[in-house]
Protein backbone atom coordinates (compact mmCIF):
# COMPACT_ATOMS: atom_id res chain seq x y z
CA UNK A 1 0.00 0.00 0.00
CA UNK A 2 0.79 3.56 -0.57
CA UNK A 3 2.48 4.81 3.23
CA UNK A 4 3.44 7.97 1.75
CA UNK A 5 -0.29 8.55 1.99
CA UNK A 6 0.07 9.26 6.36
CA UNK A 7 3.40 11.08 6.10
CA UNK A 8 1.35 13.47 4.39
CA UNK A 9 -1.27 14.34 5.84
CA UNK A 10 0.37 16.41 8.81
CA UNK A 11 0.86 18.53 6.29
CA UNK A 12 -2.04 20.09 5.23
CA UNK A 13 -2.55 23.69 3.26
CA UNK A 14 -2.75 26.78 5.20
CA UNK A 15 -5.90 27.38 6.27
CA UNK A 16 -7.79 23.73 6.10
CA UNK A 17 -8.91 22.73 9.99
CA UNK A 18 -6.50 20.34 11.26
CA UNK A 19 -5.86 18.41 14.61
CA UNK A 20 -2.52 21.07 15.53
CA UNK A 21 -4.87 24.44 15.19
CA UNK A 22 -7.27 22.86 17.85
CA UNK A 23 -4.26 21.50 19.93
CA UNK A 24 -2.13 24.21 19.50
CA UNK A 25 -5.11 26.08 20.72
CA UNK A 26 -5.80 24.71 23.82
CA UNK A 27 -4.33 22.94 26.93
CA UNK A 28 -1.00 21.61 24.86
CA UNK A 29 0.26 24.83 23.94
CA UNK A 30 4.06 23.78 23.12
CA UNK A 31 4.09 20.89 25.27
CA UNK A 32 5.46 18.24 23.42
CA UNK A 33 3.13 15.68 22.75
CA UNK A 34 2.59 12.91 20.54
CA UNK A 35 -1.12 12.61 19.48
CA UNK A 36 -0.70 10.21 16.43
CA UNK A 37 0.80 6.97 16.55
CA UNK A 38 1.53 5.37 12.77
CA UNK A 39 1.39 1.55 13.24
CA UNK A 40 3.27 -0.23 10.91
CA UNK A 41 2.17 -3.58 10.94
CA UNK A 42 4.04 -5.09 8.01
CA UNK A 43 6.46 -3.37 4.77
CA UNK A 44 4.55 -6.66 3.16
CA UNK A 45 1.68 -5.40 0.33
CA UNK A 46 0.16 -6.59 -2.62
CA UNK A 47 0.71 -3.05 -4.12
CA UNK A 48 3.66 -1.65 -5.60
CA UNK A 49 3.05 2.16 -6.55
CA UNK A 50 6.00 3.84 -7.49
CA UNK A 51 5.38 6.78 -4.77
CA UNK A 52 5.36 4.33 -1.70
CA UNK A 53 7.06 5.81 1.42
CA UNK A 54 8.41 2.34 2.73
CA UNK A 55 12.37 2.13 2.82
CA UNK A 56 13.77 1.60 -0.86
CA UNK A 57 16.08 -0.89 0.48
CA UNK A 58 14.32 -3.78 2.81
CA UNK A 59 16.83 -6.13 3.19
CA UNK A 60 15.40 -9.46 4.31
CA UNK A 61 18.21 -10.75 5.88
CA UNK A 62 19.27 -7.71 8.06
CA UNK A 63 15.49 -7.42 9.49
CA UNK A 64 14.67 -8.70 13.24
CA UNK A 65 10.84 -10.35 13.07
CA UNK A 66 7.73 -8.35 13.16
CA UNK A 67 6.55 -7.06 16.60
CA UNK A 68 4.39 -9.78 18.29
CA UNK A 69 0.70 -9.38 18.79
CA UNK A 70 1.56 -8.79 22.52
CA UNK A 71 4.46 -6.36 21.56
CA UNK A 72 2.06 -4.73 19.88
CA UNK A 73 -0.89 -4.60 22.65
CA UNK A 74 2.02 -3.52 24.81
CA UNK A 75 3.10 -0.70 22.97
CA UNK A 76 -0.53 0.46 22.33
CA UNK A 77 -0.91 0.84 25.92
CA UNK A 78 2.18 2.76 26.51
CA UNK A 79 1.23 5.02 23.74
CA UNK A 80 -1.97 5.75 25.40
CA UNK A 81 -0.50 6.41 28.59
CA UNK A 82 1.56 8.70 26.93
CA UNK A 83 -1.20 10.79 24.89
CA UNK A 84 -1.82 9.61 21.80
CA UNK A 85 -5.02 10.10 21.22
CA UNK A 86 -5.10 8.25 17.28
CA UNK A 87 -3.67 5.04 16.48
CA UNK A 88 -3.20 4.82 12.49
CA UNK A 89 -2.90 0.85 11.53
CA UNK A 90 -0.77 1.23 8.67
CA UNK A 91 1.89 -0.85 6.41
CA UNK A 92 2.61 -2.03 4.05
CA UNK A 93 -0.65 -3.53 4.38
CA UNK A 94 -2.47 -4.08 7.63
CA UNK A 95 -4.65 -6.72 6.84
CA UNK A 96 -1.99 -9.21 6.30
CA UNK A 97 -1.74 -9.16 9.84
CA UNK A 98 -4.32 -11.73 10.91
CA UNK A 99 -4.16 -10.22 14.38
CA UNK A 100 -5.35 -6.84 13.03
CA UNK A 101 -8.72 -7.24 15.52
CA UNK A 102 -7.13 -8.46 18.33
CA UNK A 103 -4.83 -4.85 17.88
CA UNK A 104 -8.02 -2.38 17.00
CA UNK A 105 -9.55 -4.32 20.04
CA UNK A 106 -6.82 -3.37 22.45
CA UNK A 107 -6.54 -0.07 21.11
CA UNK A 108 -9.95 0.77 20.97
CA UNK A 109 -10.94 -0.51 25.12
CA UNK A 110 -8.61 2.03 26.20
CA UNK A 111 -9.88 5.39 24.15
CA UNK A 112 -7.78 5.60 21.16
CA UNK A 113 -9.59 6.57 17.80
CA UNK A 114 -8.79 3.55 15.61
CA UNK A 115 -8.34 4.53 11.80
CA UNK A 116 -7.53 1.22 9.52
CA UNK A 117 -5.50 2.25 5.89
CA UNK A 118 -5.72 0.08 3.74
CA UNK A 119 -5.38 -1.21 -0.20
CA UNK A 120 -8.57 -2.56 0.93
CA UNK A 121 -7.14 -5.68 -0.97
CA UNK A 122 -7.74 -8.29 1.99
CA UNK A 123 -10.85 -6.50 3.57
CA UNK A 124 -13.98 -8.74 2.69
CA UNK A 125 -16.92 -8.79 4.42
CA UNK A 126 -15.83 -11.26 6.82
CA UNK A 127 -12.88 -9.11 7.95
CA UNK A 128 -14.69 -6.25 8.41
CA UNK A 129 -17.36 -7.52 10.79
CA UNK A 130 -14.73 -8.47 12.88
CA UNK A 131 -12.89 -4.77 12.72
CA UNK A 132 -16.22 -3.40 13.51
CA UNK A 133 -16.98 -5.69 16.22
CA UNK A 134 -13.04 -5.07 17.47
CA UNK A 135 -14.64 -1.31 17.47
CA UNK A 136 -12.84 0.08 14.87
CA UNK A 137 -13.42 3.94 13.94
CA UNK A 138 -13.10 4.32 10.45
CA UNK A 139 -11.72 3.09 6.84
CA UNK A 140 -9.29 4.83 4.71
CA UNK A 141 -8.85 3.24 1.15
CA UNK A 142 -6.21 4.11 -0.99
CA UNK A 143 -7.16 4.82 -4.82
CA UNK A 144 -4.90 4.91 -7.66
CA UNK A 145 -7.29 6.44 -10.31
CA UNK A 146 -11.12 6.47 -11.29
CA UNK A 147 -10.53 3.57 -13.54
CA UNK A 148 -9.23 0.30 -13.47
CA UNK A 149 -6.94 -0.15 -16.14
CA UNK A 150 -5.31 3.07 -15.04
CA UNK A 151 -5.45 2.17 -11.72
CA UNK A 152 -4.45 -1.01 -11.41
CA UNK A 153 -1.30 0.13 -13.70
CA UNK A 154 -0.23 2.81 -11.20
CA UNK A 155 -0.58 0.18 -8.30
CA UNK A 156 1.22 -2.43 -10.49
CA UNK A 157 -1.63 -5.08 -9.35
CA UNK A 158 -3.88 -6.08 -11.51
CA UNK A 159 -7.42 -6.14 -10.40
CA UNK A 160 -6.76 -4.30 -7.29
CA UNK A 161 -9.23 -1.34 -8.58
CA UNK A 162 -12.27 -3.28 -8.48
CA UNK A 163 -11.58 -4.75 -5.26
CA UNK A 164 -11.01 -1.42 -4.14
CA UNK A 165 -14.96 -0.42 -5.31
CA UNK A 166 -16.48 -3.47 -3.60
CA UNK A 167 -14.23 -3.00 -0.38
CA UNK A 168 -15.72 0.84 -0.12
CA UNK A 169 -19.45 -0.63 -0.83
CA UNK A 170 -19.16 -3.02 1.82
CA UNK A 171 -17.35 -0.23 4.58
CA UNK A 172 -20.03 1.82 4.00
CA UNK A 173 -22.74 -1.17 3.79
CA UNK A 174 -21.86 -2.27 7.19
CA UNK A 175 -21.80 1.96 8.50
CA UNK A 176 -18.29 2.25 9.27
CA UNK A 177 -17.12 5.67 7.91
CA UNK A 178 -15.21 5.79 5.01
CA UNK A 179 -12.27 7.97 3.88
CA UNK A 180 -11.03 7.97 0.71
CA UNK A 181 -7.36 9.03 -0.43
CA UNK A 182 -5.64 9.69 -3.47
CA UNK A 183 -2.09 10.32 -3.76
CA UNK A 184 -1.39 12.82 -6.83
CA UNK A 185 1.24 12.62 -9.34
CA UNK A 186 1.58 13.40 -13.36
CA UNK A 187 -0.37 10.24 -13.83
CA UNK A 188 -3.70 10.88 -12.68
CA UNK A 189 -4.36 14.66 -11.58
CA UNK A 190 -5.68 15.26 -14.81
CA UNK A 191 -8.58 12.45 -13.84
CA UNK A 192 -8.82 14.74 -10.54
CA UNK A 193 -13.07 15.71 -11.33
CA UNK A 194 -13.25 12.00 -12.22
CA UNK A 195 -11.40 11.28 -8.90
CA UNK A 196 -13.88 13.29 -6.90
CA UNK A 197 -17.19 11.92 -8.30
CA UNK A 198 -15.82 8.51 -7.49
CA UNK A 199 -15.37 9.48 -4.03
CA UNK A 200 -19.14 10.91 -3.58
CA UNK A 201 -20.63 7.86 -5.41
CA UNK A 202 -18.67 5.75 -3.23
CA UNK A 203 -20.30 7.86 0.00
CA UNK A 204 -17.06 8.85 1.37
CA UNK A 205 -17.04 11.27 4.18
CA UNK A 206 -13.51 12.57 3.94
CA UNK A 207 -11.51 12.26 0.26
CA UNK A 208 -7.95 13.21 0.97
CA UNK A 209 -6.45 14.80 -2.03
CA UNK A 210 -2.50 14.32 -0.99
CA UNK A 211 0.34 15.12 -3.65
CA UNK A 212 2.73 13.26 -4.07
CA UNK A 213 5.69 13.39 -0.82
CA UNK A 214 9.20 13.05 -2.95
CA UNK A 215 10.46 10.84 -0.54
CA UNK A 216 11.33 7.37 -0.23
CA UNK A 217 10.04 5.28 -3.99
CA UNK A 218 8.42 8.45 -4.74
CA UNK A 219 12.31 10.15 -4.61
CA UNK A 220 13.43 7.77 -7.12
CA UNK A 221 10.67 8.43 -9.42
CA UNK A 222 10.27 12.28 -8.90
CA UNK A 223 10.46 13.10 -12.55
CA UNK A 224 8.41 10.73 -13.74
CA UNK A 225 5.47 11.34 -11.52
CA UNK A 226 5.88 15.20 -10.74
CA UNK A 227 2.78 17.22 -12.18
CA UNK A 228 4.01 20.17 -14.44
CA UNK A 229 2.81 23.68 -12.93
CA UNK A 230 0.07 24.18 -15.41
CA UNK A 231 -1.07 20.61 -13.98
CA UNK A 232 -1.19 21.66 -10.24
CA UNK A 233 -2.78 25.45 -10.59
CA UNK A 234 -5.49 23.25 -12.64
CA UNK A 235 -5.66 21.15 -9.63
CA UNK A 236 -5.92 23.64 -7.44
CA UNK A 237 -8.89 25.45 -8.89
CA UNK A 238 -10.65 22.31 -9.42
CA UNK A 239 -9.91 21.30 -5.74
CA UNK A 240 -11.18 24.56 -4.40
CA UNK A 241 -14.46 24.52 -6.31
CA UNK A 242 -14.99 20.79 -5.11
CA UNK A 243 -14.28 21.77 -1.16
CA UNK A 244 -16.70 24.56 -1.45
CA UNK A 245 -19.13 22.27 -3.25
CA UNK A 246 -19.02 19.60 -0.96
CA UNK A 247 -18.95 21.31 2.45
CA UNK A 248 -21.10 19.47 4.79
CA UNK A 249 -21.32 16.50 2.97
CA UNK A 250 -17.55 15.29 2.06
CA UNK A 251 -14.36 16.50 3.33
CA UNK A 252 -12.35 17.28 1.14
CA UNK A 253 -8.46 17.98 2.91
CA UNK A 254 -5.81 18.94 0.07
CA UNK A 255 -2.28 18.41 0.88
CA UNK A 256 -0.72 20.84 -1.70
CA UNK A 257 2.64 19.85 -3.67
CA UNK A 258 5.56 21.76 -1.96
CA UNK A 259 7.77 21.02 -4.53
CA UNK A 260 5.91 24.26 -5.94
CA UNK A 261 5.54 26.07 -2.70
CA UNK A 262 7.16 29.01 -1.38
CA UNK A 263 7.43 27.97 1.99
CA UNK A 264 7.95 24.48 3.55
CA UNK A 265 5.25 22.29 4.40
CA UNK A 266 5.06 22.36 8.59
CA UNK A 267 6.29 18.21 8.04
CA UNK A 268 4.57 16.51 10.96
CA UNK A 269 4.09 19.78 13.02
CA UNK A 270 7.64 19.70 13.72
CA UNK A 271 9.82 16.80 14.50
CA UNK A 272 9.39 14.72 18.13
CA UNK A 273 6.78 17.11 18.73
CA UNK A 274 3.21 15.61 17.99
CA UNK A 275 3.65 12.17 15.92
CA UNK A 276 5.37 8.85 16.55
CA UNK A 277 6.06 5.57 13.71
CA UNK A 278 6.76 2.69 15.10
CA UNK A 279 7.64 0.10 12.05
CA UNK A 280 6.72 -3.74 11.91
CA UNK A 281 9.76 -4.60 13.74
CA UNK A 282 9.64 -2.20 16.51
CA UNK A 283 12.30 1.08 15.47
CA UNK A 284 10.45 3.97 16.93
CA UNK A 285 11.01 6.86 14.21
CA UNK A 286 9.62 10.60 14.33
CA UNK A 287 8.57 10.14 11.32
CA UNK A 288 7.67 7.23 8.25
CA UNK A 289 10.98 7.94 6.32
CA UNK A 290 12.66 8.88 8.61
CA UNK A 291 15.55 6.20 8.27
CA UNK A 292 16.49 7.95 5.27
CA UNK A 293 18.16 10.40 7.30
CA UNK A 294 22.29 8.79 7.95
CA UNK A 295 23.77 9.10 11.43
CA UNK A 296 20.51 8.20 13.34
CA UNK A 297 20.13 5.88 16.13
CA UNK A 298 16.49 5.03 15.94
CA UNK A 299 15.88 3.08 19.49
CA UNK A 300 13.16 0.12 19.47
CA UNK A 301 10.46 -0.95 21.78
CA UNK A 302 12.14 -4.28 22.33
CA UNK A 303 14.56 -2.35 24.51
CA UNK A 304 12.69 0.60 25.88
CA UNK A 305 9.54 2.35 26.94
CA UNK A 306 7.53 4.30 24.16
CA UNK A 307 7.93 6.82 27.12
CA UNK A 308 11.44 6.64 27.43
CA UNK A 309 12.10 6.74 23.71
CA UNK A 310 9.81 9.89 23.30
CA UNK A 311 11.43 12.11 26.02
CA UNK A 312 15.20 10.04 25.53
CA UNK A 313 15.64 8.54 22.27
CA UNK A 314 18.82 10.93 20.43
CA UNK A 315 16.67 10.17 17.11
CA UNK A 316 14.10 12.96 18.60
CA UNK A 317 16.16 14.99 20.54
CA UNK A 318 18.17 15.54 17.25
CA UNK A 319 15.80 18.06 15.40
CA UNK A 320 13.04 19.18 18.16
CA UNK A 321 12.53 22.29 18.62
CA UNK A 322 14.72 25.09 16.74
CA UNK A 323 18.20 25.00 18.61
CA UNK A 324 19.02 22.79 15.64
CA UNK A 325 18.76 25.17 12.54
CA UNK A 326 20.71 26.93 10.28
CA UNK A 327 19.92 30.39 8.75
CA UNK A 328 17.87 31.21 7.43
CA UNK A 329 15.39 29.41 9.65
CA UNK A 330 17.10 30.09 13.03
CA UNK A 331 16.31 33.84 12.80
CA UNK A 332 12.72 33.49 10.69
CA UNK A 333 9.74 34.55 12.15
CA UNK A 334 8.02 31.76 10.90
CA UNK A 335 10.34 28.74 12.68
CA UNK A 336 7.52 27.68 14.93
CA UNK A 337 4.89 27.42 12.29
CA UNK A 338 6.73 25.60 9.60
CA UNK A 339 9.50 24.24 11.36
CA UNK A 340 11.72 24.69 8.26
CA UNK A 341 9.86 21.98 6.93
CA UNK A 342 10.61 18.22 5.58
CA UNK A 343 13.91 16.83 7.30
CA UNK A 344 13.50 13.98 4.89
CA UNK A 345 13.71 15.94 2.17
CA UNK A 346 16.48 18.16 3.42
CA UNK A 347 18.82 15.12 3.36
CA UNK A 348 17.75 14.13 -0.25
CA UNK A 349 17.98 17.36 -1.89
CA UNK A 350 20.88 18.82 -0.21
CA UNK A 351 23.13 15.67 2.11
CA UNK A 352 22.47 17.30 4.55
CA UNK A 353 19.17 16.93 7.03
CA UNK A 354 19.93 20.19 9.20
CA UNK A 355 19.67 22.16 6.18
CA UNK A 356 16.14 24.18 5.74
CA UNK A 357 14.23 22.28 3.31
CA UNK A 358 14.90 23.65 -0.52
CA UNK A 359 10.91 24.05 -0.40
CA UNK A 360 11.38 26.93 0.86
CA UNK A 361 12.12 29.84 -1.59
CA UNK A 362 14.81 30.94 1.04
CA UNK A 363 16.81 28.10 1.32
CA UNK A 364 20.33 28.76 0.32
CA UNK A 365 19.87 25.28 -1.64
CA UNK A 366 16.70 26.23 -3.53
CA UNK A 367 18.70 25.73 -6.58
CA UNK A 368 18.78 22.14 -6.90
CA UNK A 369 14.78 21.86 -6.30
CA UNK A 370 14.76 24.10 -9.11
CA UNK A 371 16.66 22.16 -11.75
CA UNK A 372 14.62 19.41 -10.87
CA UNK A 373 11.45 21.23 -11.40
CA UNK A 374 13.03 22.80 -14.83
CA UNK A 375 13.83 19.06 -16.01
CA UNK A 376 10.51 18.19 -15.48
CA UNK A 377 8.66 21.29 -17.58
CA UNK A 378 11.42 21.15 -20.09
CA UNK A 379 10.69 17.10 -20.87
CA UNK A 380 6.89 17.99 -20.71
CA UNK A 381 6.84 19.50 -24.33
CA UNK A 382 9.00 16.48 -25.49
CA UNK A 383 6.66 13.94 -25.68
CA UNK A 384 2.97 13.59 -25.08
CA UNK A 385 4.17 10.10 -23.18
CA UNK A 386 6.07 12.20 -20.80
CA UNK A 387 2.78 13.98 -19.68
CA UNK A 388 1.03 11.01 -19.14
CA UNK A 389 3.60 8.44 -17.51
CA UNK A 390 0.99 5.94 -17.86
CA UNK A 391 -1.33 4.91 -21.32
CA UNK A 392 -4.80 4.28 -20.41
CA UNK A 393 -4.26 1.04 -20.16
CA UNK A 394 -2.18 1.34 -17.35
CA UNK A 395 1.07 0.40 -18.71
CA UNK A 396 4.36 2.65 -18.29
CA UNK A 397 5.46 4.91 -21.10
CA UNK A 398 8.50 6.16 -19.22
CA UNK A 399 11.17 4.09 -17.24
CA UNK A 400 9.11 3.70 -13.64
CA UNK A 401 10.65 1.81 -10.63
CA UNK A 402 7.80 0.44 -8.60
CA UNK A 403 8.56 -0.69 -5.03
CA UNK A 404 9.20 -3.94 -4.11
CA UNK A 405 8.27 -6.21 -1.08
CA UNK A 406 10.19 -7.88 1.08
CA UNK A 407 11.62 -10.89 0.11
CA UNK A 408 10.97 -12.84 3.25
CA UNK A 409 8.29 -12.20 5.83
CA UNK A 410 10.18 -13.09 8.98
CA UNK A 411 7.66 -13.05 12.37
CA UNK A 412 5.21 -15.34 9.90
CA UNK B 1 -27.94 30.23 1.53
CA UNK B 2 -31.24 28.44 2.91
CA UNK B 3 -29.82 25.00 4.24
CA UNK B 4 -29.18 24.60 7.74
CA UNK B 5 -25.29 24.83 8.47
CA UNK B 6 -25.01 27.39 5.87
CA UNK B 7 -26.10 30.11 8.56
CA UNK B 8 -30.06 30.37 8.06
CA UNK B 9 -31.58 32.69 10.26
CA UNK B 10 -33.89 32.16 12.34
CA UNK B 11 -32.40 29.07 13.14
CA UNK B 12 -34.62 25.74 12.27
CA UNK B 13 -35.43 24.79 15.75
CA UNK B 14 -37.15 21.55 14.22
CA UNK B 15 -34.57 19.82 12.83
CA UNK B 16 -32.40 17.24 15.15
CA UNK B 17 -28.54 17.56 15.67
CA UNK B 18 -26.57 14.34 15.84
CA UNK B 19 -23.03 13.79 16.07
CA UNK B 20 -22.22 11.57 13.23
CA UNK B 21 -20.66 8.28 13.81
CA UNK B 22 -17.23 9.10 12.61
CA UNK B 23 -16.66 11.83 15.41
CA UNK B 24 -16.92 10.16 19.39
CA UNK B 25 -16.73 12.40 22.28
CA UNK B 26 -14.05 10.77 25.07
CA UNK B 27 -11.94 12.18 27.95
CA UNK B 28 -8.92 13.48 27.65
CA UNK B 29 -6.19 11.11 29.40
CA UNK B 30 -3.72 13.63 29.89
CA UNK B 31 -5.89 16.71 30.63
CA UNK B 32 -9.32 14.89 32.22
CA UNK B 33 -10.84 17.51 29.74
CA UNK B 34 -13.59 16.20 27.13
CA UNK B 35 -12.26 15.83 23.57
CA UNK B 36 -13.58 15.28 20.00
CA UNK B 37 -11.88 12.45 18.05
CA UNK B 38 -12.60 12.47 14.60
CA UNK B 39 -10.25 11.04 11.30
CA UNK B 40 -7.08 12.96 11.73
CA UNK B 41 -8.37 14.85 14.48
CA UNK B 42 -9.29 16.14 17.70
CA UNK B 43 -10.97 19.29 19.41
CA UNK B 44 -10.47 20.34 22.73
CA UNK B 45 -13.37 21.33 24.00
CA UNK B 46 -14.37 23.42 26.96
CA UNK B 47 -17.55 22.35 29.47
CA UNK B 48 -20.19 24.06 26.87
CA UNK B 49 -19.34 22.68 23.81
CA UNK B 50 -18.89 18.74 25.56
CA UNK B 51 -22.63 19.38 26.99
CA UNK B 52 -23.73 20.36 23.48
CA UNK B 53 -22.92 17.36 21.74
CA UNK B 54 -23.69 14.88 24.36
CA UNK B 55 -27.22 16.63 23.67
CA UNK B 56 -26.86 15.71 19.55
CA UNK B 57 -28.31 12.66 19.51
CA UNK B 58 -30.51 12.95 16.57
CA UNK B 59 -33.22 12.79 19.07
CA UNK B 60 -33.77 16.05 20.25
CA UNK B 61 -34.48 19.27 18.05
CA UNK B 62 -32.39 22.21 18.71
CA UNK B 63 -35.49 23.71 20.45
CA UNK B 64 -35.40 20.65 22.95
CA UNK B 65 -31.53 21.13 23.25
CA UNK B 66 -31.91 25.14 24.04
CA UNK B 67 -34.11 24.58 26.80
CA UNK B 68 -32.22 21.75 28.44
CA UNK B 69 -29.04 24.04 28.44
CA UNK B 70 -30.80 27.07 29.29
CA UNK B 71 -32.04 25.24 32.64
CA UNK B 72 -28.49 23.73 33.15
CA UNK B 73 -26.79 27.63 33.08
CA UNK B 74 -29.96 29.47 34.24
CA UNK B 75 -29.85 31.55 30.77
CA UNK B 76 -32.88 31.68 28.65
CA UNK B 77 -32.98 29.92 25.12
CA UNK B 78 -32.73 32.79 23.24
CA UNK B 79 -29.84 34.03 24.66
CA UNK B 80 -28.24 31.18 23.96
CA UNK B 81 -29.36 30.17 20.69
CA UNK B 82 -27.04 32.06 18.27
CA UNK B 83 -23.70 30.65 19.76
CA UNK B 84 -25.37 27.32 20.19
CA UNK B 85 -26.99 27.48 16.47
CA UNK B 86 -23.03 29.18 15.16
CA UNK B 87 -21.29 26.13 16.76
CA UNK B 88 -23.54 23.42 15.28
CA UNK B 89 -23.19 24.61 11.96
CA UNK B 90 -19.53 24.95 11.97
CA UNK B 91 -19.44 21.38 12.81
CA UNK B 92 -21.82 20.61 10.40
CA UNK B 93 -19.45 22.48 7.72
CA UNK B 94 -16.89 19.79 8.77
CA UNK B 95 -18.75 16.94 7.99
CA UNK B 96 -19.20 16.06 12.24
CA UNK B 97 -22.77 16.91 13.01
CA UNK B 98 -25.78 16.12 10.15
CA UNK B 99 -29.12 17.78 10.95
CA UNK B 100 -31.67 15.48 10.87
CA UNK B 101 -35.65 16.39 9.30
Amino acid sequence: MTLNEQQMKPSPSPGTHQPEDALSQAALGNTLRPFGLLAELTYRCPLRCPYCSNPTQILSDQRQPELTTSEWQRVIGEAATLGVLHLLFSGGEPLLRRDLPVLVDSARSIGLYTNLITSALGLTRRRLQELREAGLDSVQISFQADEAALADGIAGCPGAHEHKLEAARLVNACGLPLTINVVLHRGNIERLPALITLAERLGAQRLELASTQYLGWAFCNKVALLPTKAQVQQAETIVRAAQERLRGRMEVIYVWPDYYAERPKPCLYGWGRRYLTITPEGEVLPCQTARVIPNLHFDNVRQHSLAWIWQRSAAFERFRGSHWMPEPCRSCPLREQDFGGCRCQAFLLTGDAANTDPACSLSPHRARLLAILSEVEQQSGSSPSFHRPFAPDGRPLIPILFRTNPKSCPGE
Amino acid sequence: MSTPGEGSFPPPKVLRPRLLPRARLEIDRLSQRPILLYPEGVMMLNETAAAILQLCNGEYTLADILRELANRYEASPEQLQDDVYEYLCSLRDQNLVAWLE
